[in-house]
């Protein structure tokens, strides 16, 4: 799991330990709004957690597996906040879908991911807007092998990414279908 | 003078004229012999086990470099240098950008690909592993852990130990830095690993002014990095004045120009090569850019008709996105064009630059060369979809 999201997932569970109760909230099967942009439907119930930028969704874990909603990234922006932030590869909007996947890449591997290869990227609508989707696999800091998947797009100057991440070893595929539905429910408001 | 007795009797000779710690001193160790493994009562041995537990980490890392041919290649230098001990050294090769190599004592060694992609010849490579042999073959280990055992809380050196075996020993970059201050060797263990790697590689034919040449080469990169990634081989091997003086010191004594001498170079290439550009993406992410370009310009002038490094010359540029850098690229793909041998991504990536300029004949161009020389590319559906939008 990334750095950002595994230390949010501490801070989380610390904050609850303080004061009585957890910041996860339950994801019910039903429309949700995400950065009041667009609208997704899932058909089975996540586990729910805000980290910044991020909205991250899990059943089993966000180490194990996550989908991970980007609320509109703003020019000049890295993807996530990390020491090295200042060196990272800025979100620009002209960039082409060929170098948003790049700075996916870059953006993970910023905080800790190894051996990154993102694959088949090609044309996808993201909800009505033009946009891109590609695979990825990777390594976690420790070695630990992982795939996923992206869609994204640049809408009104933004990056909005949808990022499904699992272990490669059972996780990915348990939920990939349930990932791939709500990308596919993705509806501009 | 070859094989087993050529080690030995290089041992032999440090033991009686170059060694930090008399042999035979309080306290002193002898060195280890071939299948020497320590006595169960002894606290070497807890030291092993601990570093056991390290290796069936690293076993199963997916970070290992499942390249047959460059696993062999490596094997080979190397047991070419430690002759009969080489059964008791497991080689790990890691695919991590960091020039590092390192040895454990219960003969672990494990190499990164930094290292291969930085090494400019065999020479080089045989000159490290050659040092790395001498702190196993001098048990440094050993003395390190004694040492820093009577000087500091046992229970934070054992912590630090676990945890690294529980990450795999190749976890965060903290752990290992973290690690290599606990087992970092002293001057006296790193000159008398200096020495024997020297030894070693003389031994073994290889020209003895190369291995100087591995110190400057990365006192060139410290200096021009921001050192924000360290490169972890500094924490404990420091390229000082004095190390790089005397080992062209020893090979200004030992360099006869009526011996025989390789550097490997052209085996190094036929090596190193088919990872090469895996390698150089894996260090363009490290994002050091005045460190990679120190690096790319010296590999730049050893292979000046390499398509191929034109290319990450571009893409060093692509990515920095300083001013002026988007014309350096585009420079750059186009010398790596011009002289053969270029990935076709290099169409790619000028594309990529030249939409950008709004330069949509140059583009079209491009890209249209890309799908000619990548007809099965992963994103060739992206490209079609920029061909259009440059219609």
């Amino acid at each position: 799991m990334t750095r950002g999201i595994r230390a949010a997932f501490v801070l989380a569970v610390l904050a609850g330990l303080l004061a009585g109760c957890a910041r996860y909230t339950l994801v019910e099967p039903k429309a949700r709004t995400i950065a009041d942009l667009y609208t997704v439907e899932p058909q089975t119930r996540w586990s729910a957690l805000t980290d910044g930028k991020w909205e991250v969704w899990t059943v089993d874990g966000a180490g194990l597996e996550a989908i991970q909603f980007l609320k509109g990234l703003e020019d000049g922006e890295p993807l996530f906040r990390t020491s090295d932030a200042q060196k990272r590869m800025k979100f620009r909007k002209p960039m082409a879908p060929s170098e948003l996947a790049e700075l996916l890449a870059d953006g993970l591997s910023s905080i800790g991911v190894q051996n990154i290869a993102v694959t088949n990227l090609r044309p996808q609508k993201f909800g009505s807007a033009d946009g891109f989707r590609c695979d990825l696999t990777f390594l976690t800091k420790n070695g630990l092998e992982k795939q996923g998947m992206a869609a994204g797009g640049t809408m009104n100057g933004r990056l909005y990414l949808v990022l499904y991440t699992g272990t490669k070893l059972h996780y990915y595929e348990a939920h990939r279908a349930h990932a791939e539905q709500i990308i596919q429910s993705i509806r501009m408001k | 003078m070859n094989g087993p007795a050529s080690l030995l009797v290089v041992l032999a000779v440090f033991a009686v004229t170059a060694c930090a710690t008399p042999r035979g001193a309080p306290g002193a160790l002898s060195d280890v012999r071939p299948a020497q493994r320590p006595t169960l009562d002894s606290d070497e041995a807890g030291l092993w086990m601990q570093m056991d537990r390290v290796e069936q980490g690293l076993r199963t890392s997916g970070h290992l470099v499942t390249d047959t041919a460059v696993r062999t290649y490596l094997r080979d230098i190397l047991c070419k240098l430690a002759t009969d001990y080489c059964p008791d050294i497991r080689l790990y090769v890691v695919q991590t950008p960091h020039f590092n190599a390192s040895m454990a004592p219960n003969g672990v060694m494990q190499v990164w690909t930094g290292l291969l992609l930085r090494a400019d010849n065999e020479a080089q490579l045989a000159y490290v592993l050659g040092h790395e042999l001498g702190h196993y073959l001098r048990r440094h280990s050993v003395q390190r852990w004694r040492d820093v055992r009577t000087k500091t809380n046992v229970t934070a050196v054992f912590t630090v130990l676990t945890a690294a075996a529980g990450h795999g020993y190749i976890g965060s970059l903290a752990q290992l830095v973290a690690l290599g201050s606990i087992m970092q060797f002293s001057r006296d263990n790193e000159r008398e690993a200096d020495e024997i790697g020297f030894e070693l590689m003389v031994r073994a034919g290889y020209d003895p002014r190369e291995a100087s040449k591995v110190w400057e080469s990365l006192d060139k990169e410290r200096r021009a990095g921001k050192d924000s990634d360290p490169l972890i081989f500094f924490a404990t091997h420091p390229p000082t004045d004095e190390r790089i003086d005397t080992l062209k010191e020893l090979a200004r004594k030992t360099y006869t120009p009526d011996r025989d001498w390789t550097d490997g170079r052209q085996a190094y290439l036929k090596a190193v090569r088919p990872l090469r550009a895996t390698l150089l993406r894996d260090e363009l992410r490290l994002r050091d850019f005045a460190r990679t370009q120190v690096l790319l310009a010296r590999l730049v002038a050893a292979e000046p008709a390499s398509g191929q490094l034109h290319f990450f010359q571009g893409e060093l540029y692509r990515l920095r996105n300083d001013d002026g850098d988007p014309a350096r690229a585009l420079e750059s793909y186009e010398r790596a064009l011009a002289t053969g041998g270029a990935p076709p991504e290099t169409n790619r990536a000028a594309g990529l630059l030249l939409m950008r300029r709004g330069e949509k004949d140059r583009a079209r161009a491009a890209f249209d060369r890309y799908l000619t020389e990548a007809p099965d590319a992963e994103d060739k559906s992206m490209i079609h979809a920029y061909l259009e939008q440059l219609r």
